[in-house]
């Protein structure tokens, strides 16, 4: 994703996290649109933009937080590195492991924000109130809209890169 | 170099780079950095959350949408640059009510300074209760300055930019405010919960507390101004093996809805010399 591209839409990505989706919340969950991207980005490239984007979107996300600059990163980073570590094929293959991959990378990312805000900020955190209140209806949301949010970044991703086919 | 150790070199770096971001952002060297990339998102993010807030209210009325169904089939004749500028001017007489709301209680405590300012955002993380506004320091905006509304407290400057500042509301889990219940005459503590509730801790168990009861600020530890409404008491938990009963709160201000604040940016806190004054003298008599 070139930076004229990809900056605007985390932006606006960041926007819509900050002011529009709070107000769609279900309990305290609400869709994680920043968390998505970066998501469906790794999935699909196979360069190491989910990385540079998992940096890019992190701080973005931080500049509305409450936290210090850098803690959404942290916690974005390792997940685009343990999916870009896999081919893009698999998960082009088949509808389920996209759906997989969403509930264990949304899961991760918020266990992992919630532990650097427990150890980082000595944020007093129930784990099991949060737990059931923010992070179960946030991953059920990201569930819902990865699919649509995969096959959106799949066209763009596919006229910045086509696919490459030997005669 | 292989693929995989290219990113695991990538990694590392940028790893690195945001555990370097988080230490100097907690030192506060990065605020000016912050300010800069936030400056020409505020306007946006403002138009965007107004927009949010106009929808949701809407949708949650029903009797408000019914009237503006109705409305609406008597506007069809007019153009439709006059129903925007319809809508627009319901959004201002909305604002109107809030911002004298906010000034009769102004003019009622001449000893403080306030600073009206709009909420642009909330806090992109689901497990904090901030909102960020457009006043800064530039504005005369402080850490640490109260933040209330037309129905009450609504939290605490946490963090200043030049224009823009970041408050933890009343039901953060990490807020802790001294207050006191208005009839039973009792003092605690009222904690935000992750479910947008508020809870009174450490009342004493001989307060005879009950369900209706106002919780307002006492003033205690000179970061509140007293007797600022923060909400009522729905029920209350006591247990003869406790020190303490507590109370769960149902808040006046609506955290979810929150459009204009008002900053109080200097007031006249609770005088604790008078506590010295008798610490003093009873040091006196016992000499």
């Amino acid at each position: 994703m070139s930076l004229q591209l990809g900056i605007p839409l985390f932006v606006v990505a960041v926007l819509l996290q900050a002011t529009v989706l709070p107000h769609l919340r279900v309990y305290g969950g609400q869709p994680d649109l920043v968390v998505l991207l970066v998501l469906a980005w790794s999935t699909l490239d196979q360069e190491q933009e989910g990385l540079a984007w998992a940096f890019v979107g992190g701080l973005l996300l931080d500049l509305f937080s409450g936290m210090p600059l850098g803690v959404s990163s942290l916690a974005l980073l390792p997940l685009a590195y343990l999916i870009g570590l896999l081919e893009a094929q698999v998960y082009r293959a088949s509808l389920l492991l996209p759906l997989l991959l969403t509930a264990v990378g949304a899961t991760a990312y918020h266990v992992i924000y919630m532990l650097l805000l427990r150890f980082l900020t000595d944020y007093p955190l129930s784990w099991s109130a949060s737990f059931g209140y923010v992070t179960l209806p946030s991953v059920l949301f990201d569930i819902v809209l990865f699919i649509p949010v995969l096959r959106l970044l799949a066209r763009w991703h596919d006229r910045l890169h086509p696919r490459q086919v030997k005669i | 170099m292989r693929r995989e150790n290219r990113w695991l070199v990538t990694f590392g770096i940028l790893l690195i780079v945001t555990i370097l971001i988080i230490a100097g952002s907690q030192s506060g060297v990065l605020r000016i950095i912050q300010t800069a990339i936030m400056a020409p998102l505020k306007p946006a993010a403002g138009l965007l959350t107004d927009g949010a807030g106009a929808a949701q209210e809407l949708t949650e009325d029903p009797l408000e949408y019914a009237d503006l169904e109705e409305r609406a089939l008597e506007l069809e004749r007019l153009v439709a640059e006059m129903q925007v500028e319809i809508v627009r001017l319901r959004e201002i007489e909305q604002d109107y009510y809030r911002l004298s709301d906010i000034l009769n209680y102004a003019s009622e405590n001449t000893d403080q300074n306030f600073v009206t300012a709009d909420v642009i955002a909330r806090d992109t993380s689901s497990y904090l209760r901030w909102v960020i506004i457009n006043r800064g320091t530039r504005d005369g905006v402080q850490v640490g300055n109260p933040a209330i509304s037309d129905l009450g407290l609504v939290g605490r400057v946490e963090s200043v930019a030049a224009n823009a500042a970041w408050i933890r509301l009343t039901n953060d889990p990490e807020s802790a405010i001294n207050a006191r219940l208005q009839t039973a005459r009792a003092e605690g503590t009222v904690t935000g919960q992750l479910q947008g509730g508020l809870r009174m801790e450490l009342i004493p168990q001989e307060a005879l507390v009950e369900p209706g009861d106002l919780v307002l600020t006492s003033g205690l530890g000179g970061t509140f101004p007293a007797n600022i409404v923060i909400g009522q008491v729905t029920s209350v938990r006591r247990q003869q093996a406790d020190l303490f009963q507590s109370a769960e709160i149902r808040p006046t201000v609506d955290y979810d809805n929150l459009r204009i604040v008002s900053i109080i940016t200097s007031f006249e806190p609770v005088d604790l010399a008078t506590f010295d004054e008798v610490i003093e003298s009873e040091g006196g008599t016992g000499q």
